[in-house]
């Protein structure tokens, strides 16, 4: 249904209602699990317990909120759109800047290994790997999304 | 929420999948077995979409008559 003069956001438009919702509901709880995965992690440092080093534990509890924030979205159908006219460029996309990436990191890896004296932290591949990994999980997601947003009778 | 009989019987009547009535309204197919699995209450913009083209009223879908939807 066409929401003219919904004042909705225009990357909300491509959604229909009931995946509007489930997007709300989902988020809401993800952003509070990450509130309470960092109060952990911060009350866990005070008792001097440090489960990884700083900024990976960050890292690690992000990734955790989104993935599940993801997987949450997927699974419900709430992902893909039923008004999703871009899918095939974005796939493409998606598959070119994954394309790049991979060739960064290989090229990030292939230097390091000839010049270790020049190798950082490891935080450079940390960022190139995840934005990959980020590129794969749009490009299956759409499809998972598509898939469960169809199902019925 | 109750099952909405009424909604299946006249898109049935119609002879329209749970897909052509999703696509005619603009939403996802899981979105209309949703609602007529009794799972997901549409706002009204959505009943009178729906209501204009199966052709009929918000009342002969939509309106409870004791608990039957």
């Amino acid at each position: 249904m066409p929401s003219e003069g919904s004042g909705e956001r225009p990357e909300r438009e491509r959604l229909d209602e009931m995946q509007v919702r489930i997007r709300d509901r989902i988020g809401n709880q993800s952003l509070m699990i990450i509130f309470y995965a960092l109060l952990v992690n911060i009350g866990l440092e005070g008792f001097g317990f440090k489960w990884l080093p700083y900024p990976l534990n960050i890292f690690i509890i992000m990734l955790f909120s989104m993935g599940l924030y993801l997987a949450r979205t997927v699974w419900s159908g709430a992902y893909a759109g039923p008004r999703d006219r871009n899918w095939l460029r974005i796939s493409v996309a998606c598959a070119v800047i994954s394309a790049a990436i991979s060739a960064a990191i290989i090229y990030a890896h292939a230097r390091s290994a000839a010049h270790p004296e020049n190798s950082a932290d490891g935080g450079g591949i940390l960022v190139f790997v995840s934005s990959l990994a980020i590129m794969v999980t749009v490009l299956v997601a759409g499809i998972v999304s598509r898939w469960r947003s169809g199902k019925g009778e | 929420m109750p099952k909405n009989l009424r909604l299946k019987a006249a898109r049935a009547s119609k002879d329209m999948s749970q897909k052509d009535l999703a696509e005619s309204v603009g939403v996802t197919r899981q979105t209309i077995n949703a609602i007529e699995s009794g799972d997901y209450n549409p706002t009204i913009r959505l009943c009178m979409a729906i209501c204009r083209v199966l052709g009929r009223t918000l009342d002969d879908i939509f309106w409870e008559v004791g608990g039957d939807a």
